[in-house]
């Protein structure tokens, strides 16, 4: 039972992702169907060299050779060229990556000490520290990512000088090694911070509202009928139970960690996934947008994978045991 | 062994509301107390109270509590715990919910043991506790709460309660979700128990059969008072509180039965009726678990028109898939369901013409999941029919022949008591004008009381409007009260069928009669 649940989960992901590389690929050429003309025109270029761009960014024959080539490229770690910079997809996105993780990682995972707060706050419900901890949540949650990052960028930054104003480095940097890593640091304090602010009203939110459910069950009275201290009975009994929707939850925020953060990047400036599709969409840069929307749907259907499976660990009834 | 003197429990928020009313109670060790009263009485805070914590949102206003000498209210809360399972242990009510989900059967021994400082061997000594209370205890130490049958997660919920050998076991509605057959085991189990370890039993039910069976104290409540207590036999025989005469009155008992004329023609043909039901799991890939029961097989009788038909069996006996598949709600797999002479009943509920659906009302167990919370009395009995065709004295109408007064009208449900929501159920059936009323368990989630009055609103809308009723429940006793004729299921199956009488004195099946002797004995 307990294989099969996990080979169904796996073969589910996999399905969807064939889906989403169809999907994704078929979307793009009912959006625009001949790029290099729209990008070019105007431009003084002969039908012969129009036609050798069109060989380059594997937009000639037909649609469904167009495809085949394309999953055949795809297969190679191949997602084709982007038409702005004519560097490989792959590489910009291997470039932009990093400082993606970096930022959006360190800011959820910050983010999810929402999670211990809301644990609190439901479990002790009614109290000082709910009432505190519930009004200041629905603060944050409700002030749009952009609008803190601009006036964090305006206080922090360009008014009292704590932090740069932007970017992972200075420009023209020379520093290398532990300082070099430092300055990084001091640069991501900012945009990270307006993240995680932006992202910990919804995990106290979400897992306070778990812990109330959770505390109203019966189980819990049997626990504390056996003589169970308070503590106890809620990191045994309660809180592994109040962690489903949670789960869920980070899932999703995770999944959407290579997505970068597309408003707190550009304000930023910082080099990451965010800025790349924000540049992609002014472009329009079809190429470098399908990499990206298959890295985004790859990482989102990989982080569900992920909770599925957990889902399964924690809770016995879900895997079919 | 439990002295209580002047007890009384309030609410945090509102310390002038008292849900236990200075309550007097001696027990002597190794006595058998039952306390018995209907919803809200208190009966489970007292028994909550006994352990010192009367419970959320409650504290102990007033009184002095003693059990095997200590005094549980006023010790410190960690002196208590230490205390809790071994001089006092509960074993809580709400079968399916009482187990934490995501733990096994051992883990959950292993928060007692460890109270004793003596972890040792988990699973072993959990092991020869579930052995003792009838379980093969090696293979269920691993297992986890959704994968026991009610029966077996009770035995677990009692072997937790005997872990650390108390001096006092509090039992909560200890059979309340129990199919009557596995009710019967468990109280034979809690006999035994309280035969071979001598402890002190407290059992709680709303159920007089419960109490009967396990007890030879009673203490009746209402309204946080108790209003008599004394031996069992004098108190069932000659009680002295006017609500205790009401209370054994109202407990249905297999007694007057009704005779049906034998010259009905049918209103319902049920013919080799065989409805298969799939449990379908969610998730792609899965198709090849989906797992098919055989919830009815080939099962052929008849309702007659005007008469009162009770269908009776267990959980998974098939009885709520036959009211469901002849309001559509079901596919019927093979075999035939007509109505009258030429209405085909197979066909589920979308298809069926407005004529036909109207023929047929079904008031389901629970009025709390089946009456929208948002609506109004009136919406809800207007529901299905134009606006303008609809008047308040109609409706009115129409609440006085369920025992209900115009007022209602404007109220919504959550303002409405138990009874009163389901009268407003029976109501809004009512309002089609059916020809056939499906009545699946429309009085288990009642009290005693509440529910004789409901079963009379029935029996009078029986005699006034002629209405073709199909009475299903569980309780043979409430069942043989409405009935003209009886079906028993069980396992998908039809075990008999017959006039109630004919049933009742010679049942042609084990099952049956085993029913029917569980009964007689209550």
């Amino acid at each position: 039972m307990r294989r099969r649940f996990v080979i169904g989960k796996i073969l589910g992901a996999l399905s969807t992702l064939v889906f989403v590389v169809v999907f994704n690929f078929f979307l793009f050429r009912v959006v625009n169907d001949d790029p290099i003309n729209s990008m070019f025109r105007g431009r003084n270029l002969t039908p012969e060299q129009l036609d050798r761009l069109r060989v380059k960014f594997n937009l000639d024959g037909t649609k469904w050779e167009q495809f085949v080539a394309y999953v055949r490229q795809l297969l190679h770690g191949d997602l084709g060229y982007s038409l702005k910079s004519s560097r490989p997809v792959s590489t910009v996105i291997a470039e932009a990556i990093w400082p993606t993780i970096l930022l959006v990682g360190t800011s959820t995972l910050l983010a999810m000490l929402g999670i211990a707060l809301g644990y609190r706050a439901g479990w002790r419900r009614g109290s000082t520290f709910d009432a505190t901890a519930t009004s200041v949540s629905m603060l944050t949650y409700s002030m749009p990512e952009y609008w803190i990052g601009m006036v964090a960028l305006g206080v922090f930054a360009a008014g009292l000088g704590w932090f740069p104003v932007g970017g992972l480095n200075d420009p023209g940097s020379t520093l290398t090694g532990l300082e070099r890593i430092l300055d990084q640091l001091h640069h991501m304090i900012l945009p990270a911070t307006v993240l995680a602010v932006a992202y910990i009203g919804e995990y106290m939110i979400v897992a306070r509202s778990a812990m109330i459910d959770t505390s109203r069950e019966d189980y819990l009275q049997l626990a504390r009928a056996k003589g169970l201290r308070e503590a106890d009975v809620r990191k045994r009994h309660a809180q592994p139970n109040a962690l489903l929707p949670v789960v869920s939850l980070s899932a999703i925020n995770f999944g959407f960690v290579l997505s970068g953060a597309i408003a707190v990047e550009s304000i930023f400036s910082w080099p990451g996934i965010g800025q790349q599709t924000q540049f992609a969409i002014a472009g329009p840069d079809f190429p470098m947008l399908q990499g990206l929307f298959l890295l985004i749907s790859a990482a989102v259907i990989l982080a569900n994978l992920a909770a599925d499976l957990l889902y399964g660990y924690l809770d016995p009834r879900v895997a079919g045991r | 062994m439990i002295d209580l003197q002047g007890f009384s429990v309030a609410v945090d928020a509102d310390p002038a509301r008292l849900i236990l009313d200075h309550v007097d109670l001696q027990v002597g060790r190794g006595a058998r107390v039952g306390i018995v009263g209907e919803s809200g009485c208190g009966k489970s805070t007292l028994l909550r109270g006994l352990t010192g914590l009367p419970g959320a949102g409650l504290h102990v206003a007033d009184g002095a509590l003693s059990v095997a000498g200590y005094d549980l209210v006023g010790m410190p809360a960690a002196e208590r715990r230490a205390l809790l399972g071994k001089v006092v242990a509960m074993v809580p009510q709400g079968v399916a919910l009482s187990l934490t989900p995501h733990r096994d059967i051992a883990s959950h021994f292993a928060d007692v043991f460890q109270l004793d400082d003596a972890r040792g061997d988990v699973p072993g000594r959990a092991a020869s506790l579930l052995d003792e209370v009838g379980l093969r205890g090696a293979a269920m130490v691993g297992r986890f709460p959704h994968e026991l049958s009610g029966g077996e997660q009770q035995r677990v919920l009692i072997a937790l309660g005997l872990a650390r050998d108390p001096d006092v076991l509090l039992l909560d509605e200890p059979t309340s979700a129990l199919d009557v057959g596995v009710a019967h085991d468990i109280l034979g189990l809690i006999e035994d128990e309280h035969r071979a370890r001598g402890f002190t039993l407290v059992c709680v039910s709303h159920d007089l059969g419960v109490i009967r069976r396990v007890a030879e104290h009673v203490v009746v409540m209402n309204a946080g008072r108790v209003v008599e207590q004394g031996p069992l036999e004098r108190v069932t025989a000659h009680p002295t509180n006017p609500f205790t005469v009401r209370l054994l009155e109202a407990a249905p008992t297999l007694g007057a039965i009704s005779t049906a004329p034998s010259n009905r023609s049918p209103l319902v043909r049920v013919d080799r009726l065989t409805v298969v039901r799939s449990s379908a799991s969610s998730g792609a890939f899965r198709s090849q678990t989906q797992r098919t029961t055989t919830a009815l097989d080939d099962v052929t009788f008849e309702v007659r028109k005007g008469e009162i038909l009770g269908v009776i069996g267990e959980s998974g006996s098939g009885k709520s898939t036959f009211l469901k598949s002849l309001c559509g709600l079901l596919e019927v797999s093979s075999g035939s369901l007509t109505l009258g002479d030429e209405v085909d009943l197979s066909v589920r509920v979308r298809r069926r013409p407005g004529s036909v659906l109207q023929r047929i009302q079904m008031v389901f167990q629970n009025p709390d999941d089946s009456l929208n919370p948002a609506h109004t009395v009136r919406r809800v009995l207007s529901a299905g029919r134009p606006r303008s065709e609809v008047d308040d004295d109609q409706l009115a109408e129409l609440l006085r022949t369920v025992g209900l007064q115009r007022s209602m009208l404007d109220r919504r449900s959550p303002q409405l008591s138990g009874g009163e929501k389901q009268r407003v159920a029976i109501a809004r059936a009512l309002a089609q004008r059916p020809e056939l009323l499906l009545l699946d368990e429309v009085t288990s989630a009642l009290d005693v009381t509440v529910q004789a009055e409901v079963l009379d609103t029935l029996r009078a809308i029986h005699r006034d409007l002629g209405t073709t009723m199909v009475f299903v429940s569980h309780d043979i006793a409430v069942v043989a009260s409405m009935a003209e004729r009886i079906v028993v299921l069980r396992n998908g199956r039809l075990v008999e069928v017959g006039e109630v009488a004919d049933v009742l004195d010679r049942p042609n099946d084990h099952y049956t009669s085993m029913l029917v002797e569980l009964a007689r004995r209550r």
